[in-house]
């Protein structure tokens, strides 16, 4: 089994596809007036996500949350690091799935709760059964995909 | 003080974020090639499955006990990386990232280490969902043993200056961070089997014998910090990228197509660093555990002449060289290419012609494939539909956060 390496010289140089010899950005030609007042400009990153470090994406499947403004194919944003209360529409992980519920816990009363009459809240008996996975903290949704 | 802070059975505990019925589940993640074990939950442990282990022989314990398999997933493990480096350095600011899963923290003089520790496990299990486990000790030598104890003590391990000795007495000195097989050989033979033992050696004799790579290490065995926290990564001086295919191939296009895929990632990883290589090398190997193949394997190498980070020239020579080594009729399992002599982007010597590049290009190139995907834009004979050379990854979980088509589903 012979491994040969053997060293050739690329003297001539391979043909390669040409290219564009300008390179420069175009510049305006005149100083702006607003050259002194410009600002960042709005970035959704920004508005949208906190902790970028401990926020994911999810997608909505059905209409348990209709009530909520939440419908199907909804992208959710969910922030790992906040701490979940009464009141906040959670992702929590129940069974081996990932459910969008909102959090209903009143001293003991423990419940994922559904915004759509036709859903039954899910009553939670024992609180170490019950993993949040994160708060909901916004919700987007496209109306027309590119 | 230093921490050691790495992430328990990491790609397993990857997988188990974003499926949740594996959790308690004895569960696997195999090598590139779906070859072997590469990470085992704590139930498959328990079931003896060996790191490495190669999938063929385990198959009957993983029928027998419902193994759940996964292939290796680069992209999601890569992320869940970023998210646990970042969760870390928010909680506590001087930290070396040390490997995938893995960062020591410099924690100075801070008294209450025990809670410190416990409130950035809870944090990094919170958010980011792995179970990760915390050594703290006076060196990093010591942090990297602590950790190893922390897995079996709920996952927070303190070791005080008055328990090393007795620690250290029952810990064999091939255990210690930096001691290969080699070296444990060799101290082994001179008598010194424990870590306490090697603490305790004349430092003379130590010099004599090692480098002085082990002097260090019987520094801060002792507990003398002598490795500090290293900041800064290190520029690396050859890049590699090679695959064994999934299936051999034998016609020259698909080795083309498999090589330019090669080149392209190579180029990326220089342009990364802001290096330029002089020298490209490139290999072509038939399966050498074949019994049938007809064994092959060539090697050829270019000097440029002028050092380039460039997609295409880079690409033009990979090309020529493979025409250069190509023979038909050999079914080829593996290719690869090494780019070395590399030499800083800022510094070019430039030729007499000054012929020009276009760093540009390729720096649009590299954005849009950032934002949009690594495949986004890429040379056009990667454009195929079924290349055959490609991996064989048939327990890929998705790329959960990283496609926008494969987030997971909330009901």
């Amino acid at each position: 089994m012979k491994n040969v390496v053997a060293i050739y010289s690329c003297s001539d140089a391979p043909s390669i596809a040409e290219r564009p010899i300008y390179t420069a950005k175009i510049a305006a030609g005149f100083p702006s007036p607003a050259e002194d007042h410009i600002d960042a400009t709005l970035d959704l990153n920004e508005y949208l996500i906190h902790h970028p470090a401990a926020t994911y994406f999810v997608r909505v499947s059905g209409d348990s949350m209709i009530n909520a403004g939440i419908v199907n194919n909804d992208v959710l944003i969910v922030d790992r690091s906040l701490d979940p209360k009464h009141g906040d529409i959670v992702v929590a992980e129940l069974m081996g799935e990932f459910t969008v519920k909102r959090l209903h816990h009143r001293g003991q009363e423990l419940m994922l709760c559904p915004e759509n009459e036709l859903y039954q809240p899910i009553v939670i008996r024992q609180p170490e059964q019950l993993h949040i996975v994160g708060v909901v903290t916004g919700v987007v949704r496209k109306f027309k995909s590119s | 003080m230093f921490a050691l802070v790495d992430a328990n059975n990491f790609y397993v505990s990857c997988e188990r974020v974003f499926q949740p019925q594996l959790q308690n589940q004895p569960t696997i993640v195999l090598s590139n090639n779906d070859g072997c074990a590469i990470a085992r939950s704590n139930e498959a442990k328990a079931l003896g499955i060996a790191m490495g282990a190669p999938l063929h022989q385990i198959q009957d314990a993983v029928r027998q006990h419902n193994i759940h398999i996964r292939s290796a997933n680069f992209s999601l493990y890569g992320d869940m990386s970023h998210r646990l480096m970042y969760c870390i350095e928010s909680f506590s600011p001087n930290i070396e990232v040390y490997s995938i899963d893995e960062a020591f923290v410099n924690i100075g003089h801070y008294q209450h280490t025990h809670q410190w520790s416990q409130q950035l496990r809870n944090r990094l299990l919170k958010w980011t969902g792995l179970p990760c486990s915390v050594g703290v000790a006076r060196t990093k030598v010591l942090a990297k043993l602590a950790n190893t104890m922390a897995k079996k003590n709920a996952g927070v391990y303190v070791l005080e200056p008055a328990q090393e000795s007795d620690i250290l007495s029952r810990t064999e000195v091939g255990k210690i961070w930096g001691i290969g097989r080699r070296n444990t050989i060799r101290l082994q033979q001179m008598g010194i089997y424990t870590a306490h033992q090697l603490a305790q050696t004349h430092p003379r004799t130590l010099r004599s014998h090692f480098s002085v790579v082990m002097a260090r290490i019987q520094d801060e065995l002792n507990g003398h910090s002598v490795l500090t926290l290293e900041q800064a990564k290190e520029k690396r001086q050859q890049i590699m990228v090679s695959r064994s295919f999934g299936s051999t191939v034998s016609n020259k296009q698909d080795l083309h197509q498999a090589l330019v895929k090669f080149i392209n990632e190579g180029a990326r990883k220089l342009r990364r660093q802001n290096s330029e290589a002089r020298i490209l090398h490139i290999t072509i190997n038939t399966n050498p555990y074949s019994n049938t193949d007809q064994q092959y394997n060539r090697s050829a190498s270019c000097q440029l002449p002028i050092a380039s980070n460039n997609t295409a020239e880079l690409t033009a020579y990979t090309i020529q060289l493979l025409d250069k080594i190509y023979k038909p009729n050999h079914q080829y399992k593996r290719a690869g290419i090494v780019l070395t002599d590399l030499h800083q982007s800022d510094h070019k010597q430039t030729d007499f012609f000054g012929l020009a590049k276009t760093p540009a290009l390729d720096m649009v190139k590299d954005q849009i494939n950032q934002r949009y995907g690594r495949t986004t834009l890429q040379p056009a004979t990667l454009i195929a539909q079924h290349q055959k050379w490609q991996m064989r990854r048939e327990h890929l979980s998705l790329q959960y956060t990283t496609n926008w088509a494969h987030i997971p589903i909330v009901m």
